[in-house]
């Protein structure tokens, strides 16, 4: 199945990508998801990332479906 | 004479559902006594027992209130439009009255200047008021604190208190517009203050030219009711954060890299803290600064105007609040997101089982008590020296791992660009068996070149160029553009 993946801040410069399509096996979860992204973009690995789905702040275990948008984020500090 | 009535929201419900309400009238008195005799439900809403307009009820002829006109006695001329303007949303009466009593009352003056306010259902008199009671603590006053600050202000929230510690830089202007130039090199709380009291000399200023710490902050934020987080760094941010959560205070939150910015209301008492969110801060150094990595200089100005606008609805206690919700905004693409937050129940600050329940050391929370040492074994050397070196051995190589849009800017002649990012893919093009001097624009990113170099293998010599190209600029050649 597909989904949709969000980068933000400083994930987007880390990946070179703000929006991508992603495909992901049946009854994946978010924690599973996120894992293989960070795998697919190993430079991700440095951040403390977080992620949600479908607009909602992610605890992991939520099971992700084909069209859902998972977005990547990191805190930023600018002011 | 035919004129109309405006029905304010809360009311309507009143007066049939309507919004507005024709009646024939020759003064203000004579045209509510129609609108009540037709609507009796309303009356209650807008007369005491004694028949007087209760004094939460602002009716207007035209741009005035009748109360600075002839009262009921004021004539209408037929056309004209009555607007009423409840600085309450209905309900309960004696609350509404007990808390008008405790808020401070306008001077005409004021009715004036905030006119537009008050012809608002949504604020109204008795919101005006309340905005006049607020004493808001903004924590900076750079970027987002601008125009934070010039709304705050300009929208008549009472008193402003102003946290920095920092001066003005000339790089600052390009974004933090409650600064001019003549500005450059004052502190920046004495600057913002003169701004602040030009645009609406009612606001009471109060300065603190200091550091927030772990130390002054409780004692601080106790003084306040609303606290907005408008700093640069993670540490203050767990500070505002903590300090907030353990004063029981709102924290209105922004927060930006580049050309995107993040908002937010944290408040423990009622949803999410940034702990919720952020239980750990990234590693240091990891995140560029505005300094190092940019920002468009638009972007903190409707960031910094998000959290001017919530903390007026915080005061006004309206309900559309950013709480639980994150807005993420990109200026580049021009899209607002947002992400549903919740309150994270084993958050160590506002969960279940707290325990942190004072404020920590939160450099070293951040891990910046242990990055010194380490960038301090780097090899340095300083511009002067480098000059020197150039010319008496053609054998160094300097290697600039700037961007290239900062190479075009300037650049120290002789030198290779490899952009930080490329530094370890591109290291072949490095020759190990000469000295190579790295470079950035002020020895930040070229010290983490040299990490990466030396985690990945590389086995010259490495040594960073103290304070980068701007050092260069000041020490050896000034016609190199300082940017």
């Amino acid at each position: 199945m597909k989904v949709q993946v969000l980068f933000f801040g400083a994930t987007a410069d880390e990946t070179g990508e703000r929006e991508i399509e992603f495909s992901l096996a049946e009854n994946t979860n978010a924690n599973q998801a996120f894992a293989e992204i960070v795998e697919k973009f190993p430079r991700l690995k440095n951040h403390k990332l977080l992620f949600a789905v479908n607009q909602e702040y992610a605890s992991g275990g939520e099971i992700v479906k084909g069209g859902d948008e998972l977005a990547v984020f990191t805190a930023v500090s600018g002011g | 004479m035919s004129v109309t009535i405006v029905i304010p929201t809360p009311l309507r419900q009143f007066a049939g559902g309507k919004s507005e309400v024709e009646v024939e009238a020759t003064t203000a008195g004579e045209a509510l006594e129609k609108l009540t005799s037709e609507y009796a439900d309303l009356r209650k809403h807008l007369y005491n027992d004694q028949n007087n307009l209760r004094n939460f009820v602002n009716v207007y002829v035209g741009d005035e209130d009748i109360r600075h006109l002839d009262g009921a006695e004021t004539a209408v001329k037929d056309g004209e439009t009555i607007m009423i303007v409840p600085s309450i949303a209905g309900g309960n009466v004696a609350a509404e009255a007990r808390a008008e009593k405790e808020l401070p009352a306008l001077t005409s003056d004021e009715y004036a200047r905030y006119s537009r306010h008050l012809i608002l259902p949504e604020v109204g008199l008795e919101g005006q008021r309340k905005l006049k009671a607020a004493r808001v603590l903004m924590i900076g006053t750079g970027g987002l604190g601008s125009p934070l600050g010039l709304y705050l202000a300009a929208g008549g929230v009472g008193t402003i208190g102003l946290v920095d510690f920092d001066v003005v830089d000339e790089s600052n202007l390009q974004r933090q517009i409650i600064h001019g130039t003549k500005d450059i090199g004052r502190p920046k709380i004495k600057s913002a203050e003169d701004r602040l009291k030009d645009i609406n000399p009612n606001t009471n200023i109060e300065t603190y030219e200091t550091r927030l710490t772990s130390e002054n902050a409780i004692e601080l934020f106790k003084e306040y009711d609303v606290v907005v987080d408008g700093t640069d760094n993670f540490q203050t941010r767990y500070l505002v954060n903590d300090a907030c959560v353990l004063t029981g205070k709102p924290n209105v939150y922004g927060s930006i890299f580049r050309f995107e910015g993040q908002a937010s209301v944290f408040w423990a008492e009622k949803g999410a803290c940034y702990r919720c969110l952020y239980p750990e801060p990234p590693p240091p150094g990891l995140v560029p600064s505005c300094a190092e990595g940019g920002v468009l200089g638009v972007l903190p100005g409707i960031v910094g105007t998000i959290q001017a606008n919530e903390v007026i609805k915080v005061i006004l206690g309206a309900e559309g609040i950013l709480l639980n919700r994150l807005l993420l905004f990109d200026a580049w693409n021009m899209k607002f997101r947002e992400l549903k937050l919740k309150k994270n129940p084993d958050c160590p600050l506002c969960g279940t089982n707290p325990t942190i329940k004072e404020l920590i050391d939160y450099e070293e929370f951040c891990g910046l008590n242990f990055t010194e040492p380490e960038t301090q074994v780097f090899e340095e050397i300083t511009a002067k020296e480098l000059s020197e070196l150039i010319k008496t051995n053609s054998e160094v190589q300097v290697i600039d791992v700037r961007e290239p849009h900062e190479y075009e800017i300037a650049q120290i002649p002789g030198t290779k660009l490899i952009p930080l990012a490329q530094v370890v893919n591109r290291v072949k093009e490095i020759d190990t068996s000469r000295a190579a001097i790295i470079h950035c624009k002020g020895g930040t990113r070229s010290a983490k070149a040299i990490d990466a170099l030396k985690n990945a293998g590389y086995s010259g010599r490495l040594v960073n160029l103290k304070g980068g190209i701007t050092a260069w600029s000041d020490e050896v050649d000034s016609s190199v553009q300082k940017y």
